[in-house]
């Protein structure tokens, strides 16, 4: 892969092994299964897909949180899997992560001032004897996320804190070790509207100055069409489209792509209710027994027979643009010759 | 049900809304004082239409909800004043039990969250058909339940299943066809898609846009994303700190909404159809303030960006404006720069 490459996965997979008992044979939920994503330096890859897709799973193996039944990932070149002390030490400064609920992940006993400089120390990012440049450092953090004044927000507690101002200090502690990614697990889902727009322009800004990439999990296709560079669709712990986003959200090669962005409503009335609706039947068959074939198949209205018995090969489209559909070069090319 | 009042209101269809309230005060008591999640001056649901109320947490939605059905989740909230004229029953006057005969009866609820909603030891049906035994409708009764839940697109088989056996968006639907049971006029749902996967919740739109033409069914429909609202509703009403700062119809509140809110939250409203990449409009600053720092005047007015000297001393009334009825002051003669 090119220099530009920061992170790298290839084939991975996950499997949890459920319902093992007495009178039970063990099972697999196959969460994450045989997935291969990049994320260059200074971009943002945004995860899309419904609940249950294997998107969070993927953003915690690739924080360590979660290890691999099969595959690798690849930051900066070299293998996880041959990291020593040292490599992970400077792997955890360089891969930082912001959780959703920012309610738990913030520990309510400590003030700001404590949460954001036991990152710096834990990760060695400044030394335990160095606690001025330490707070200086938080000051700094603090202003950058636009919680100003800083010496007010150091002193505070979580719970003093609206949920936007406490995803702010999620975002601040995740910069606090100066890493070049941050896996962003729906780091606006539970703010509303007003707050959302706010939390993800000041993402932007800081992409913007810093050259942070983002690897930004979302279930909202609005958000991640304003946000993202490229995009890649999951849907059963398989990723079944990614590219570009305008080039993905225009072209919706998959099936599955097209239906997710047709059941998003628009906020414009006389757009949305002109729109060919496409309306999936039933809910996402379980990770514990997926479909055979392609996994999408019993849901997709362009199926036919050869879906349910080969799995679709993942093919080039365009430079980028990857989909694992049979269909996918017949659909890519009818969407060319419309535009 | 009495043959005469089906005639007066069969007769008086275009004119008699469902649903009017009227200077609603609810509050919550809290030691040593009172705080009001609710201030709702006017607010009408016209039979057969859509109504939405939008609005961020915080704004008083769901409360207003709650008070709809004069039901709410803990004893400290209670409607402190004002008429809430539910099919020509005030639901603040009537007694107690008398409310118990309306609800379900002309008003049903549909929730966001299901999950736990169900009791877990009880058939599906059998919880359908308590609805309708405690109604005194004893005959036909798992009939009538399953002759509706073929209308909400689920099997018979699923009356004599457990809620567990259910998938979140098979519950949501078990979760509306409670709300249909008792056939209902209007229905009031609160974040009736929230909790569900976005293809998921397009088969429950689609389900509800059905049976309310079927029904002629008049629905208000609470939620805070704007894309569920421009897909299904007639009319919007927009809340902020428990008051209704805007409303009008769908289409002339989406097209010129003249409050500095709506037209932030439409502005910050992102969608899957927006041009350019990285484009991220931030229309509002701050964040929506609590019920005990309820700002002075206009309650929008620390976070306006047209703010005037009328605004932080005083409250708006309602102007017409092309149509929408805005309560800001921008809209007076007198105030405003224009």
């Amino acid at each position: 892969m090119a220099e530009t490459t920061l992170l790298e996965i290839h084939d991975l997979a996950k499997y949890f092994e459920v319902g093992r008992s007495l009178f039970k044979k063990k099972q697999n939920l196959y969460a994450v299964d045989g997935v291969s994503l990049y994320v260059r330096k200074g971009e943002t890859l945004a995860l899309v897909g419904e609940s249950g897709c294997g998107k969070s799973t993927t953003g915690r193996l690739i924080l360590n949180l979660e290890q691999p039944t099969a595959g690798s990932i690849f930051y900066r070149g070299k293998d996880l899997a041959g990291y020593s002390a040292a490599d992970w030490k400077l792997y955890r400064q360089g891969v930082q992560v912001v959780f959703q609920d920012s309610h738990s992940s913030l520990n309510p006993r400590k003030t700001i001032r404590h949460i954001l400089t036991a990152a710096m120390f834990s990760s060695g990012t400044i030394p335990r004897n160095k606690a001025q440049d330490a707070e200086e450092r938080a000051r700094a953090l603090l202003s950058e996320v636009g919680l100003r004044p800083a010496e007010v927000f150091l002193a505070k507690y979580p719970n003093e804190l609206s949920g936007g101002q406490r995803q702010r200090i999620g975002i601040a502690r995740a910069l606090s070790t100066n890493p070049d990614l941050i896996v962003a697990d729906e780091p606006v889902s539970s703010l509303d509207v007003s707050v959302k727009a706010q939390v993800l322009n000041l993402l932007d800004t800081l992409q913007k100055e810093k050259g942070v990439a983002f690897l930004f999990i979302s279930h909202e296709l609005s958000v991640v069409r304003s946000i993202a560079d490229r995009v890649a669709v999951m849907y059963l712990g398989k990723v079944v489209e990614s590219g570009p986003v305008a080039e993905v959200f225009d072209a919706k090669v998959h099936p599955y792509t097209e239906a997710l962005i047709s059941a998003t409503p628009i906020p414009d009335p006389d757009t949305t209710r002109n729109k060919k609706r496409i309306v999936l039947p039933g809910g996402v068959p379980s990770p514990m027994d997926p479909p055979k074939g392609c996994p999408f198949h019993p849901r997709c209205f362009r199926a036919e027979s050869k879906c349910a018995t080969e799995v679709p090969p993942t093919v080039e489209v365009a430079p980028g643009h990857h989909a694992a559909c049979h269909f996918a070069e017949e659909r890519f090319s009818s969407y060319e010759s419309m535009t | 049900m009495n043959p005469n009042i089906q005639t007066k209101a069969d007769s008086t269809t275009q004119l008699e809304p469902i649903l009017e309230i009227r200077d609603l005060i609810t509050e919550i008591r809290v030691p040593g004082r009172s705080l009001r999640p609710v201030e709702i001056e006017r607010l009408v649901v016209p039979r057969g239409q859509v109504v939405g109320l939008v609005g961020e947490s915080g704004s008083g939605k769901s409360m207003t909800a709650y008070s709809v059905l004069n039901l709410f989740p803990t004893a400290a909230a209670s409607i402190h004043s004002g008429s809430i004229v539910l099919d020509g029953v005030d639901m603040v006057k009537v007694r107690e039990n008398e409310r118990v005969k309306i609800r379900g009866n002309k008003v049903g609820m549909v929730f966001q969250d299901y999950a736990l909603s169900f009791n877990p030891v009880i058939t599906i049906g059998k919880q359908l058909m308590e609805q309708l035994l405690t109604h005194g409708r004893h005959e036909n009764a798992k009939a009538k339940v399953l002759s509706v839940l073929d209308e909400v697109g689920l099997s018979a088989e699923v009356f004599s299943r457990y809620p567990h056996e259910l998938s979140g968006g098979m519950l949501q639907r078990v979760g509306i066809a409670s709300a249909l049971v008792c056939d209902p006029p209007l229905i009031v749902a609160d974040e009736p898609t929230t909790a569900l996967d976005v293809t998921v919740q397009a088969q429950i739109l689609e389900l509800l846009k059905s049976i309310q033409k079927e029904r002629n069914l008049s629905i208000l429909l609470i939620t805070h994303d704007l894309g569920i609202v421009a897909e299904i509703c007639d009319l919007v009403y927009v809340m902020y700190v428990g008051q209704i700062v805007e409303h009008g119809t769908v289409h002339k509140i989406f097209k010129s909404p003249s409050h500095p809110y709506t037209q932030g939250l439409l502005q910050g409203a992102s969608s899957v159809q927006s041009v350019g990449t990285h484009e991220i409009r931030v229309a509002i600053q701050g964040s929506i303030p609590g019920l005990t720092e309820i700002p002075s005047g206009c309650r929008f007015h620390d976070r306006c960006p047209h703010t005037m000297e009328i605004c932080r001393l005083q409250q708006p009334g309602f102007y017409e404006v092309d149509g929408l009825q805005a309560a800001c002051w921008l809209h007076d003669a007198e105030h405003s720069h224009g």
